[in-house]
C-alpha cells in the first residue's frame, strides 16, 4: 500500500439511507439561493447571504507541495429542518485546479485532514 | 478517525472510540497516530444519569483529556498519560520515542489558561522525563513544536502579567530558555519549524495586516515572507520548506486557500464564495490616529459604504471587538460577529478600532486592557478623527460589539449621549458579579486586582453603576447558556433601561453559549441588528 497518498481525518459517517432528508440537500440549492438575479444590479448583503457563506479552515499542504487538503463548511437547509453547517474535506492542486470534495457522500461531517509523512522526499 | 486513500478513494476506519477525539498527529515514521480524547462515563455514572441523579458537582469529578497512541499495524491502542492529568496539546519527538505535552491539573478553563505547564514524556511509559517548573506555558500563544532535528522545542511562555506570550526556545532535554521576538511590534499567532530546524515560519498581525515571517533562531532576527490578509492563523509548510499554504482572504472575499513560495508573491488558488463579487461591498482601509491624552498611536479599519460621495458625512457605526486581546484586520469583515461589510453594504460607514489591549502592536500593548478608561478614550478619539475628516456624521453615530466590545459599548452609552443606537451581544455590564461568575476566575484579578474587599473599585468600572445616564436606544442580545458572560449581565442592561424608559429590546438565544452558533439564530440576530440601526440612523441611499 502506498502510504504517501493517505490522509487521516476526523469524521462522522452516516448511512444516507437512514437519513433521506440529508441526501436531498446539497450545495446546488444553496448556490441558487446565493446568486442574485443577473439583471438587477448589485444587491446589498443580506443576513442569509452572510450566514450562508462557505467557511474554509485547516489548510494542509501535502508533503510534496503538490496538493492542498482543507475543510469547507457549508449550510444545508430545507423547509422542514433548521439550517445546519456541514463540513467536508476538499482537495485541490496548488495550480488551482477545480477543488473536489474528497470524502464520499456517506460521511456527514469531515474535518482535521492530516497528510501521512513521506519519508521518500 | 478514518484513513482515506487519496488515489484509490478507499476509506478505512481507525478507531471506534466512544467519544470525541480532539487533536491528532501522525508519528514521524507514519506507523502510529497519537490523539487526545476524554474518558467516557463509567457504568455507574451512566446508571445514575438514567435515574436523573445528575446533580453537577462543580469543579469535581473531572474527566481529563488523555494522550493515546494508536499503532496502525494491528490497530493497537494505548493510553500514555494518566486519568488525573489534563493534556491539551502535544507534539512528537522526531524519533517517535517522546512527546512534548501541555498539561494542566484539571480540565477547567481556568487551569487551561493560567496553570498549564510543559513536560516531555516517554511514549512507551508516559513517564515524565523533563518538566519545566520555573515558567508556565501561555495558552495565548501557539502549541509547542519539536524541531525536526530533535534538539529544540518552540513554545509560548507567559509574560510576567500572564496575559500575553513570548515565543521561547528550550533544549528538548531541558535547559536555559531563549526568548525570541520580544521587540516585535506585532503579535504572533502561530509558528512551525522550517525543515532545516534553523528557522521558524510564523504568522502574526502588525497593525491590521497579517504577516508571514521567517525567524532565524541563531541570530534571533526575522524577515517578512509576505503581507497577507488572514482571518485566523492557519498555514502549513511543504516538506522542502519552500511552499506555504495558508487561509487567506481579501477585503471582498472570505477565506480561501492561498499559496506562497518563499521569495514569491501570495496567490489565491480557490474561489469558494464567488457570489460576493456581484454584491455591493464597501472599500476597506487601515486608519491610524493618536490618543489625545497620552499620544499613543492606534490602528483600526474603516469601511466606506459603496456609493459614498466624499463631500457628505456618513452615518457611521463603530464596532468594538471582543477579547480585548484580538484585533480587527483589514481583510474580509463579514460574519455574524463581524458586521463591517454587512452594514457598509446597507449604507453605513463602519469604524473598527483596535484600542489598547488589542493584538497588533506587540506584547506590551496587548497587556494594556483597561475596561472603560484609556481604551474608551482610544476608540472615541478614533471616531472623532473620522468626524474631523468629514467621513463620520456626528449626528448619526451608532455603535456595538460582542463580549468586551459589548462592555465598551455599554460603557460608552453610560458616559456620552453622542450615539443614536447601540447593539450588544454577550455584553459584560457589572464587572464585580462577572469576576465571581465567569468560567475563568483568574483572568479579571490580573487586570483589575482582587474583587473581594475591593467592590467599590470594581463598581467604578461597571457600566451598570452609571446606567441612569443612558439615553441611547439599545438592542441587547445574549446566549441563554453563556458560561463566559452569564445571561444576567445582559438582562441587567435591559431591565435597567426599561426602568429608565430608554428604548430597548432583549433577545435571548436558547441553546447558545458565548457565541451564536446556530445559523437560524445568526440570521435572526443580524436581521434584528440591521433593523435596529435603520430605525435610528438613516443609511445613505
Amino acid at each position: 500500500m502506498n502510504r504517501r497518498g493517505f490522509l487521516a481525518t476526523g469524521s462522522v459517517p452516516i448511512a444516507s439511507a437512514l437519513n433521506p432528508l440529508l441526501a436531498r440537500m446539497d450545495s446546488i440549492t444553496i448556490r441558487a439561493q446565493l446568486t442574485p438575479s443577473a439583471d438587477s444590479g448589485p444587491q446589498a448583503v443580506t443576513p442569509w447571504g452572510l450566514v450562508s457563506q462557505r467557511i474554509a479552515s485547516d489548510v494542509r499542504i501535502s508533503p510534496d507541495g503538490g496538493q492542498v487538503a482543507f475543510v469547507v463548511s457549508e449550510i444545508v437547509s430545507s423547509e422542514r429542518v433548521p439550517p445546519t453547517r456541514r463540513s467536508n474535506i476538499w482537495m485541490t492542486s496548488i495550480e488551482g485546479s477545480e477543488p473536489i470534495r474528497a470524502l464520499p457522500a456517506t460521511f456527514k461531517n469531515g474535518h482535521s485532514p492530516r497528510w501521512s509523512p513521506d519519508r521518500k522526499k | 478517525m478514518y484513513l482515506f486513500g487519496v488515489h484509490d478513494q478507499r476509506t478505512e476506519r481507525l478507531t471506534s472510540f466512544p467519544g470525541d477525539i480532539s487533536t491528532f498527529k501522525w508519528s514521524p515514521d507514519g506507523s502510529m497516530i497519537a490523539f487526545l480524547a476524554t474518558d467516557q462515563p463509567t457504568q455507574e455514572e451512566t446508571r445514575r444519569g438514567t435515574l436523573h441523579e445528575d446533580a453537577i458537582p462543580v469543579d469535581r469529578n473531572y474527566r481529563c483529556s488523555r494522550l493515546r497512541v494508536l499503532t496502525l499495524a494491528g490497530h493497537q491502542l494505548r493510553q500514555v498519560t494518566p486519568r488525573d492529568k489534563s493534556v491539551t496539546d502535544f507534539d512528537w519527538s522526531p524519533d517517535g520515542s517522546r512527546f512534548v505535552i501541555v498539561i494542566a491539573p484539571t480540565p477547567r478553563r481556568d487551569d487551561y489558561f493560567f496553570h498549564s505547564s510543559l513536560a516531555v514524556i516517554s511514549r512507551l511509559t508516559g513517564e515524565e522525563i523533563y518538566t519545566l517548573n520555573d515558567r508556565l506555558i501561555s495558552r495565548f500563544g501557539p502549541a509547542p513544536k519539536w524541531s525536526p532535528d530533535g534538539r529544540t522545542i518552540a513554545f509560548a511562555v507567559q509574560t510576567p502579567s500572564k496575559l500575553t506570550a513570548w515565543l521561547t526556545l528550550i533544549p528538548s532535554g531541558g535547559g536555559p530558555l531563549r526568548y525570541l521576538l520580544r521587540d516585535y511590534q506585532g503579535n504572533v499567532w502561530e509558528w512551525e519549524w522550517a525543515p532545516d530546524s534553523k528557522r521558524l515560519i510564523a504568522e502574526g498581525i502588525e497593525g491590521t495586516q497579517a504577516k508571514l515571517l521567517q525567524i532565524d533562531t541563531a541570530t534571533e532576527t526575522f524577515t517578512e515572507v509576505a503581507t497577507l490578509s488572514a482571518p485566523a492563523s492557519d498555514f502549513s509548510i511543504s516538506r522542502d520548506g519552500r511552499a506555504i499554504a495558508f487561509l487567506g482572504e481579501t477585503a471582498h472575499t472570505p477565506g480561501d486557500v492561498w499559496i506562497v513560495q518563499l521569495g514569491g508573491l501570495p496567490r489565491r488558488i480557490t474561489n469558494l464564495n464567488p457570489q460576493f463579487s456581484s454584491l455591493r461591498l464597501g472599500e476597506v482601509t487601515e486608519v491610524s490616529w493618536k490618543n489625545k491624552n497620552d499620544g499613543k498611536t492606534l490602528y483600526g479599519v474603516l469601511i466606506k459604504p459603496p456609493g459614498w460621495a466624499s463631500n457628505r458625512a456618513c452615518p457611521t457605526v463603530m464596532q468594538i471587538h471582543g477579547g480585548p486581546q484580538q484585533a480587527w484586520g483589514s481583510g474580509w469583515q463579514g460574519s455574524w460577529a463581524a458586521w463591517g461589510q454587512f452594514l457598509a453594504s446597507n449604507g453605513y460607514a463602519v469604524f473598527l478600532p483596535n484600542p489598547r489591549g488589542s493584538t497588533g502592536q506587540g506584547w506590551q500593548f496587548a497587556e494594556l486592557a483597561d475596561f472603560g478608561q484609556m481604551d474608551f478614550q482610544d476608540v472615541m478619539d478614533g471616531l472623532n478623527n473620522l468626524i474631523h475628516q468629514g467621513i463620520a456624521d456626528p449626528n448619526a453615530l451608532g455603535l456595538g460589539g460582542w463580549s468586551y466590545g459589548g462592555f465598551l459599548t455599554t460603557w460608552a452609552v453610560t458616559h456620552t449621549d453622542q450615539f443614536k443606537a447601540a447593539v450588544v451581544h454577550g455584553a459584560i455590564s457589572d464587572v464585580f458579579t462577572w469576576a465571581l461568575t465567569l468560567d475563568v476566575p483568574s483572568y479579571l484579578p490580573l487586570v483589575l486586582g482582587e474583587p473581594l474587599g475591593h467592590r467599590a473599585a470594581y463598581d467604578q468600572r461597571s457600566p451598570l453603576t452609571f446606567l441612569q445616564n443612558a439615553k441611547t436606544p439599545m438592542l441587547v442580545s445574549h446566549g441563554q447558556n453563556d458560561p463566559t458572560v452569564p445571561v444576567d449581565q445582559g438582562r441587567g442592561i435591559f431591565q435597567g433601561l426599561n426602568m429608565l424608559g430608554v428604548e430597548t429590546e432583549l433577545l435571548i438565544f436558547p441553546r447558545e453559549g458565548h457565541a451564536i452558533m446556530e445559523p437560524a439564530h445568526q440570521i435572526e440576530f443580524l436581521t434584528a441588528l440591521l433593523a435596529w440601526f435603520r430605525k435610528y440612523l438613516n443609511p445613505i441611499p
